[in-house]
């Protein structure tokens, strides 16, 4: 069993450290039995993985007809296939967008934060095979505590957009 | 790289914690997830009878391969091709085997052209040989290439250095504009193939160019800019080189590494696309394997009746022009191999091979380390290492008893190049002509650059990947004013200037062919330079690899582009 001090962490991303060379994409792609998990968008600036933000209270679960979405114990938000009708519903309701409308094998796809790994004290897969680093597995406070500045779940240097 | 096994067909890569990358995996080394039970594995062997492919068992197969090494009218008839890929243990048994227990001499080791010249000039440098993790500790790091798209863990070092203290240098010297020049603190645009003139008057600059080095063609850099980065590497405490070989030419890369061996106090990184280029061409140097240019002459002469390829493909690595017609001299062709590719459906005989975590043996580092590859599974049943093979099989010929292994000196001596030799053929930078283009290859963190696997993996990100052609953005309005020069590939003939957010299409005339690609306007890729990824056949035919004096060269063609608007045809 997770303790709370785990499921408090989120995934970060350091624009100033993405080389946008998509390790993040192969890991979940490949990590989730070739199925993709996780919206990508592409900017200059690097590869933004979309990472579900696991809300206190996911508009997502809430608009599901099927319940294929459900907040488990350890505070994960989590998408059954075999429940998912693919009616899109989730994807209109996220606020943040993360959930791929682009349908995979004619289902949503969605962050599960890597429960299997994350339960065993380990980092979730897009962050444990980042080239750089820029992906990182923390809590807020962490960050703060490094001087990023955060947007959105994304940290950044002084510019959200800019290098260092 | 590491796997993990789930269920029977289901593998999952893994990161164990530990050593520089600490668990970190760039996108290629997630691929052994696929490959290891890919619907093309080869797990069986195969004849071919009335023009089919038949299954026959592992046992039939050594004995079929036994029996026509002993059907040849003379040695000189056979010949073998290993992929440099290999490890050094299959290497040093696949010579050995060859010019010991075949009794020919025609045995070739093939390593891309590019990392065949980055070998030949690392060790001709004599200079330390880095470790990735060495870098982070410089205060000027020198990069030529685009080490971030092709070894993207090496970036995490690179970067480290880079953002260690205010005013060290990361300063990249490229033909385009690649992911590595985004991060640099100086960049100098060279033209494509200038990386050895600018590098050498670099080595001018510093006071530390060889007098072998005469008549150097002028770099068609500013001189002060030249004068700026000596400046720099004058003051440094600790400066690195670092080098990624464009993998769509061949100029000059070993006259490159070696000057750049000269100029970094710290040392040097080679980043080959082959991870055992160290190892292969020493072992191929160590025993005197014959160069694959040597050999290629061979089989057009139509001398080699039997080939035997082990790992690659060369069909797709070398390009049909080079290598297609020779291969139809052959009467008995046998791949050893671990996935079916274009020259498995041509061959005779295909014998299955297990992959490195499949059989472990040793890759050989730039630095002399040997890396261990441990065995994380057994291979598929039939499928072995290409030493086991060959061991298998030299009992069966007449007069042999047992095959030699790897030995210590195989990967104890160091090449030796003519110095002078390559020091006096800097090649002058490639100057598009009137109305031309130079094709120059990006790199790619996500393809493997012959395509042969790349076309075989099921990541959406590869299966939705389109080659395309990539042209500088002219002016960005429609309507305006001529393009600025007559060279500029991004005209029209109308003389209208290109919008940056309509669809254009390229077509490609070269010597010999014409074909239509999507267009990517970028102010990335100066005017008078088309780029194009190595990963797709399509793009990969605008390169020539043709036999120049005993090697391999890999040229760029030079095109001329048609933009139209809208899509290809």
């Amino acid at each position: 069993m997770s303790d709370v001090k785990t499921i408090q962490k989120r995934v970060f991303l350091d624009l100033d450290l993405c080389i946008g060379c998509k390790s993040c994409s192969a890991a979940c792609f490949y990590g989730h039995r070739f199925y993709p998990a996780v919206e990508y968008g592409e900017l200059i600036e690097g590869i933004v993985p979309l990472i579900c933000r696991q809300c206190d209270q996911p508009a997502c679960v809430e608009t599901c007809p099927v319940d294929a979405l459900k907040k488990d114990d350890d505070g994960i938000v989590l998408r059954s296939r075999q429940l998912c009708i693919g009616c899109r519903s989730c994807v209109l309701a996220c606020p943040f967008g993360v959930i791929a409308s682009d349908l995979a094998e004619k289902q949503s796809a969605k962050c599960d934060m890597c429960a299997d790994r994350v339960r065993e004290g380990h980092v979730p897969r897009c962050v444990a095979a980042c080239s750089t680093g820029a992906l990182s597995f923390a809590e807020v406070a962490d960050l703060e505590a490094d001087r990023l500045l955060l947007l959105s779940g994304r940290a950044t240097g002084q510019h959200p957009l800019k290098r260092r | 790289m590491a796997v993990k096994f789930l269920a029977r067909g289901v593998y999952q890569p893994d990161y164990p914690a530990g050593g520089w990358t600490d668990g970190r995996l760039c996108p290629r080394g997630h691929y052994a997830a696929e490959l290891i039970d890919h619907r093309d594995r080869v797990n069986r062997a195969y004849s071919r009878e009335d023009s089919e492919l038949k299954p026959i068992s592992p046992d039939q197969g050594l004995d079929l391969l036994a029996g026509h090494l002993k059907k040849a009218a003379s040695p000189a008839e056979t010949a073998f091709l290993l992929d440099g890929n290999l490890l050094c243990e299959d290497l040093a048994a696949g010579i050995r085997f060859a010019q010991d227990v075949v009794t020919t001499a025609n045995v070739a080791v093939y390593v891309p052209p590019a990392d065949e010249e980055l070998v030949q000039g690392a060790e001709a440098s004599g200079a330390t040989m880095l470790q990735p993790e060495d870098l982070a500790e410089c205060d000027v790091v020198l990069v030529v290439g685009d080490p971030f798209a092709t070894h993207p863990l090496t970036a995490g070092p690179i970067l480290e250095a880079r953002n260690a203290l205010r005013g060290n240098r990361l300063i990249v010297l490229d033909s385009i504009r690649g992911v590595t020049t985004k991060f640099a603190t100086d960049v100098i645009a060279i033209p494509p193939g200038g990386e050895a003139a600018a590098i050498a008057a670099l080595a001018q600059a510093l006071g530390v160019l060889p007098e072998e080095a005469r008549d150097v063609p002028a770099a068609n850099v500013p001189d002060a800019e030249i004068q700026k980065i000596a400046e720099a590497v004058k003051k440094a405490k600790k400066c690195a080189a670092v080098i990624s070989a464009p993998s769509g030419h061949g100029q000059g890369i070993a006259a490159t590494t070696l000057l750049l061996g000269k100029i970094a106090s710290a040392g040097l990184l080679p980043l080959t696309t082959y991870a055992n280029a160290f190892g292969a061409v020493r072992i191929a140097h160590h025993l005197k394997a014959m160069p694959v240019a040597e050999l290629l002459g061979a089989l057009d002469e139509g001398n080699i009746k039997l080939l035997a390829v082990a790992g690659l493909d060369p069909l797709r690595a070398l390009g049909e022009p080079l290598i297609g017609s020779a291969l139809g001299q052959v009467e008995q062709l046998v791949h050893l191999t671990s996935l079916l590719t274009g020259l498995s459906r041509r061959a005779d005989m295909i014998l299955p091979l297990g992959l490195w975590f499949e059989v472990g043996g040793t890759l050989l580092a730039a630095n002399g380390e040997r890396l261990e590859i441990a065995v994380i599974q057994a291979p598929p049943q039939g499928a072995r290492a290409l030493r086991d093979i060959l061991a298998q099989v030299t009992p069966a010929l007449p007069g042999q008893a047992a095959l030699p292994g790897l030995e210590p000196a195989d990967l104890e001596a160091r090449v030796t190049a003519d110095v002078g030799a390559l020091l006096r053929t800097i090649p002058a930078p490639l100057a598009a002509g009137e109305g031309e283009c130079i094709v120059v290859a990006t790199a790619d963190a996500s393809g493997f650059a012959d395509g042969a696997v790349t076309s075989k993996l099921a990541w959406p990100a590869l299966v939705d990947a389109q080659a395309k052609v990539r042209i500088h953005a002219s002016p960005r309005s429609a309507g305006s004013s001529p393009p600025q020069t007559a060279t500029d590939a991004g005209t029209r003939a109308s003389g209208q200037g290109l919008v940056l957010d309509q669809n254009y299409c390229v077509r490609i005339r070269t010597d010999e062919k014409e074909l239509a690609l999507p267009a990517e306007l970028t102010d990335d890729v100066p005017a008078g330079v088309a780029a194009v990824s190595l990963v797709f056949p399509e793009t990969r035919a605008l390169f020539h690899c043709h036999r120049e004096a005993g090697a391999i060269r890999m040229v760029p063609a030079r095109v001329s582009l048609d933009v139209q608007a809208g899509p290809p045809a």
